[in-house]
């Protein structure tokens, strides 16, 4: 009883006539194609797949039952008669008596399946893509306008479930949830931007605008729930540092540091920069000093050392002999020599072989007979010559020639 | 028994952490005495200092305060301090810095890089001009700035950096305003402000 009735009323509804009912039942017919799916075993169910796809990729389209079964060679014998059999009834391929086709639906449907089912769609961006990709193929098909706004419907029905997950992110405020949007919604800006161009160049062609400015009011409350759960990181970041790590990994850093401008760079560090203080190379105790006068707010002033205590000293005086003075023995030697002889010639007496006493001795020996002669005490004159002796040996090369002579004593 | 006078043992420590940093084994008093602590604290605060004392950092350091300290001023007297300066500070606070400040590496492991490392991954950003790459003298040159104004610690041996004292100065804030800013290069977040919408 009570299945005849829930049969009834699924009649019911299988009559009311429901744009998307309506749309369903157009693809009622393709049904058979879909059985293949009932058989409820993986391995035969993926061999048959890729069966279609070897068929599709290898074959011209039309074949002959040896062409296919030399392309499907990989395949053992029964497994080949049995993927055959299993795609023909099915109508993966169809048959008009001597040969075989694989209709274009097929094709488009095996096109589908291994563009969307294989790959991560791991980004928003990546979804969008996809789904307006879908959407484009309504164009090429040549749906009616009713219809291809339907499925844009579907299309954009993507932007609303990311509306959704962000505003559930932002009410719960779970962090890892957050970190999964965040990688997720990686360049963001640029599907949006994506999505814009989309709404207008739909605008161009036909005048949808209820369902374009739909789209965008989602669109720009997306936004500003991503700017929402900026905010929240920013907070969730700053209350705990630790956080830092979940959302961003070293690496991540690191592509920032290689991505960002220079001058980028500069500015931050430049907006939490402090003035590196120096240690001082002072000795301790002298900062010590200057510490505690500035700690306790004294003006720096120098402590004065204690004068050392008064000491007697002891006077002694020493008598100063001054015997051997050079001008005392300059002129010993002048007396010793001019008792032996009266006269000396002058080069023998001055030159040792040395400039510097050369200069000294005549100095010397000029400033002791003006002594002697303001003493009144003349012993001996020196007399110059006209010419000039040249000497063979020593540093000077030349002198003027002359003498010392014995005078004798003027007092007497 | 024997009694220590706090003042005293405030002011010593008040003054080496004003004429510089000090090791962190050289006052143990300091972290087991909160009193002692609270003290050095108020008496450098009231000198217009702060105590940076951080575990991932291996030093007392005092720092001028915020509002006493002024960027132009430290660059009128360091002339030759110029902004490629200030972005190879980031770098490497990121690398040396951060991840202990994080949590993501133990406060006991030592952080370093080398000099090839440094000139590898960052030296084409360092470049004087589009045509010109940059040579190892001039990145050099640069690192030998740092470690000048103490931001980096050169150990001549391997011929790595460490962080120095000045990389720990840096205020707190630059930690959020690095993710911040990293946020909105890579994942392009938060600068949806200016862009127009229809």
């Amino acid at each position: 009883m009570t299945k005849e009735k829930s049969n009834s009323k699924i009649k019911e509804s299988y009559i009311f006539e429901h744009r998307d009912v309506l749309k369903a039942k157009e693809i009622e017919r393709y049904h058979s194609l879909f059985k293949l799916f009932m058989t409820r075993d993986k391995e035969k169910i993926t061999l048959c797949i890729a069966a279609v796809r070897t068929l599709l990729r290898e074959t011209d389209g039309i074949f002959s039952r040896e062409e296919m079964e030399s392309s499907l060679d990989y395949l053992n014998s029964e497994t080949k008669v049995y993927v055959i059999r299993t795609i023909i009834k099915y109508g993966w391929i169809t048959n008009n008596g001597v040969r075989y086709q694989v209709p274009e639906r097929v094709r488009h449907m095996m096109m589908f399946f291994f563009s969307v089912f294989v790959g991560e769609s791991d980004s928003f961006g990546q979804e969008i893509d996809v789904s307006l990709a879908v959407s484009d193929l309504d164009e090429v098909v040549g749906t009616d306008e009713e219809s291809a706004s339907q499925s844009l419907q579907i299309a954009f029905g993507t932007l609303k479930r990311i509306k959704m997950e962000f505003k559930n992110c932002v009410e719960q405020k779970s962090s890892s949830e957050a970190k999964n949007l965040l990688m997720k919604g990686k360049g963001f800006n640029e599907t949006m931007r994506k999505v814009d161009i989309k709404l207008n160049e739909i605008n161009r062609k036909s005048y949808r605008y209820t369902q374009t400015t739909e789209v965008r009011k989602t669109m720009a409350e997306i936004m500003r729930l991503s700017q929402e759960l900026h905010e929240f990181i920013q907070q969730d970041i700053q209350a705990n540092a630790r956080s830092f790590g979940q959302y961003l990994t070293p690496e991540q850093v690191e592509e920032f540091l290689h991505e960002a401008p220079l001058e980028r760079l500069a500015g931050l560090s430049e907006k939490n920069f402090s003035s590196p203080r120096k240690p001082s190379f002072l000795s301790r105790e002298e900062l010590y000093r200057r510490g505690f006068g500035y700690l306790e707010n004294k003006a720096e002033t120098q402590e004065l050392t204690q004068a050392p205590p008064i000491v007697e000293i002891v006077e002694r005086t020493f008598k100063e002999i001054n015997s051997n003075s050079a001008s005392d023995m300059f002129y010993k030697e002048i007396i010793y020599r001019l008792n032996e002889q009266s006269t000396i010639p002058l080069h023998s007496l001055v030159i040792k072989n040395n400039f510097g006493e050369t200069i000294f001795r005549t100095g010397l020996l000029t400033t002791l007979r003006n002594e002697l002669k303001s003493n009144e005490e003349i012993i001996f004159e020196i007399s110059l010559k006209d010419n000039i002796l040249e000497l063979p040996e020593g540093f000077l090369k030349n002198i003027t020639d002359g003498y010392v002579e014995f005078i004798g004593n003027i007092k007497k | 028994m024997s009694v220590i006078d706090i003042e005293e043992e405030a002011k010593t420590i008040c003054i080496r952490l004003y004429y510089g940093y000090v090791e962190k084994d050289e006052f143990e008093l300091l972290a087991k005495d909160a009193l002692l602590y609270r003290i050095v604290q108020d008496k450098l605060d009231w000198l217009g200092l702060e105590l940076v004392d951080r575990p991932e950092c291996p030093w007392y350091i005092a720092r001028v305060k915020r509002e006493y300290d002024s960027f132009t001023q430290f660059r009128s007297r360091n002339k030759a301090f110029k902004s490629v300066h200030l972005a190879l500070i980031l770098i490497l606070y990121a690398k040396l810095v951060l991840p202990k400040r994080v949590g993501q590496i133990n406060n006991n492991q030592v952080l370093s890089i080398s000099f090839e490392e440094i000139y590898e991954k960052f030296g084409h950003k360092f470049a004087p001009s589009f045509k010109v790459p940059t040579s190892k003298q001039r990145m050099e040159t640069l690192l030998s700035m740092l470690v000048k104004q103490g931001f980096i610690i050169k150990k001549r041996a391997e011929n790595n950096y460490l962080a120095g004292p000045s990389m720990y100065m840096l205020h707190e804030d630059l930690l959020t305003d690095l993710a911040d800013s990293s946020l909105e290069t890579l994942f392009g977040f938060g600068n949806h402000e200016g862009e127009p919408m229809e």
